[in-house]
């Protein structure tokens, strides 16, 4: 589905993002983790050409990314960003619209399609007018998230979507974000500099470091045969919370 | 007092037809050269000297140097032409520099936004770019409107007729009702068309339908009330 080969960037003598090579399954969601400045946000970047490869080349469905316009290649691909990025003097129910404003869509169906993904990611419809600036974070980020599922993308690229947000906002949302894929076997990929959620989340992990893509399984292949030490330390946060968790629930839990 | 009153109305619309006819000039150089000045950076610097240093001139000066300038140039020196072309010249820094300053000022997280739902540039920059920095860009408009029927006063001396007719000849002949007619109306017209502005940019970015329409009907009686003389004066035959 998502076919990444030899892609590089390079920022004068920097190198930010080195011959990664990673594919990504049809209805898989795969995790890239590592710390900041490891390369994780640029890679995905590359994908939608928010960012031109120095060197490599990204292929969906067998068809070279290089080939289309940028603009037509992010309209195929949904983008949650980063601190959300919704257009502030657009009502809830515009920003859902844009991908399909852009590709021309008759109002009466954009209207019907806002409705459908507007429950989807369970808002209610009664905020369909407000601005951006007047709903909470968590349903500001639902708002990035419908927006990007408006045009029935086959892939869907999310930059630490939740980072910014409450525990406990966080985790109803990702919740919300492993049921949509199921129910829409959405293949994504997801920057997440939080292992636990990306354990939480994904089918497969990608550990970055400086640039590079270290290892690539599932959690399972990473716990049993980390590549370095580094990759094993990566479960280090997630294993102590769980060790102190159960301690002090003590089986409660 | 009845004199000047009689005289009001026809110097108020050349008054009208001279400040929006330069406003206009103004907004369409210096809105463009603004957005262009995104695109190509380099020229951000000297575009921005080279617009201020015209505002440096004072305006008089500025209104009387184009007499010889365009009689130089082989066109009436005297009229109409010298006070439109100075004016537009002083109306461009405050539109030039807010537009500047109003696309610069978005947040680039909500540019590359529109770049990731797939806009093309065009789509971007009508979309996103202008609306978004449109209240800053309606402050520089209404900045030059009230600088613009201020100078248009300076105009009567390089003879073209304006409001600053019964300021000039009120002072020679020490007539200082109408010198005062002449400062009122010009400040009422320069409020009215600072409020009208307002209305319109108020009433879109506020989605309140009625201001915005009121403004514009009040701004289109006033573009009508300078177009008038114009329209009728083409399609009378002349005697």
């Amino acid at each position: 589905m998502i076919d990444i080969d030899g892609l590089t960037r390079r920022y004068g003598d920097t190198t930010v993002v080195d011959t990664v090579t990673l594919q990504v399954q049809q209805g898989e969601l795969l995790a890239l983790v590592g710390g900041s400045g490891a390369g994780k946000t640029t890679l995905l970047k590359m994908i939608n050409r928010l960012i031109e490869p120095t060197a490599g080349c990204v292929r969906l469905d067998g068809e070279d990314t290089r080939s289309v316009e940028p603009h037509t290649l992010r309209r195929r691909i949904g983008y949650v960003f980063q601190g959300v990025g919704l257009f502030p003097h657009w009502t809830v129910a515009e920003n859902v619209a844009v991908p399909l404003t852009l590709e021309g869509w008759p109002a009466t169906r954009i209207r019907q399609r806002v409705d459908e993904v507007l429950e989807l990611v369970e808002l209610p419809g009664h905020i369909r007018e407000r601005r951006p600036a007047e709903l909470s974070g968590g349903q500001q980020q639902r708002v990035g998230v419908a927006r990007a599922l408006a045009a029935s993308p086959r892939v869907m690229l999310l930059d630490e979507p939740f980072g910014a947000l409450d525990p406990v906002t966080r985790d109803r949302l990702q919740q919300s974000l492993l049921d949509l894929k199921q129910r829409l076997g959405l293949t994504a990929i997801l920057v997440t500099h939080d292992m636990t959620e990306a354990l939480l989340l994904a089918d497969r992990l990608g550990v970055m470091r400086g640039g590079r893509l270290v290892q690539v399984g599932s959690p399972a292949d990473l716990l049993r045969a980390p590549a370095d030490v580094g990759v094993a330390a990566l479960f280090d946060t997630p294993r102590r919370q769980v060790r102190v968790l159960d301690m002090r629930l003590g089986g409660l839990a | 007092m009845s004199e000047q009153l009689r005289l009001l109305p026809g110097l108020l619309t050349a008054h009208l037809q001279l400040t929006l006819a330069a406003l206009l000039a103004g907004a369409l150089l210096s809105i463009p050269l603004g957005v262009l000045v995104r695109r190509v950076p380099r020229i951000e610097g000297p575009l921005l000297a080279g617009v201020g240093a015209i505002q440096t001139i004072p305006a008089l000066a500025l209104l009387a140097g184009m007499v010889p300038l365009l009689a130089a140039l082989g066109l009436p020196g005297i009229g109409a032409l010298p006070a439109f072309l100075g004016l537009t010249l002083y109306s461009l820094l405050p539109m030039l520099r807010n537009t500047v300053t109003g696309l610069s000022g978005i947040d680039p997280a909500v540019i590359e936004a529109a770049r990731g739902v797939g806009m093309t540039r065009a789509q971007r920059l009508r979309r996103v770019e202008l609306p978004l920095a449109l209240p800053t860009i309606v402050a520089g408009v209404r900045t030059s409107a009230v600088w613009t029927v201020g100078t248009a006063t300076l105009s009567t001396p390089v003879g073209a007729p304006s409001l600053g007719n019964f300021i000039f000849s009120g002072l020679q002949t020490r007539n200082l009702a109408a010198v005062l007619v002449g400062c009122v109306s010009a400040a009422v017209l320069a409020l009215t068309l600072d409020g009208l502005v307002l209305a319109v940019s108020r009433g879109h970015s506020e989605r309140r339908p009625w201001l915005r329409r009121g403004g514009l009907v009040g701004l289109g009686v006033l573009a009508a009330r300078a177009l008038w003389p114009l329209l009728a004066s083409a399609t009378t035959p002349s005697r």
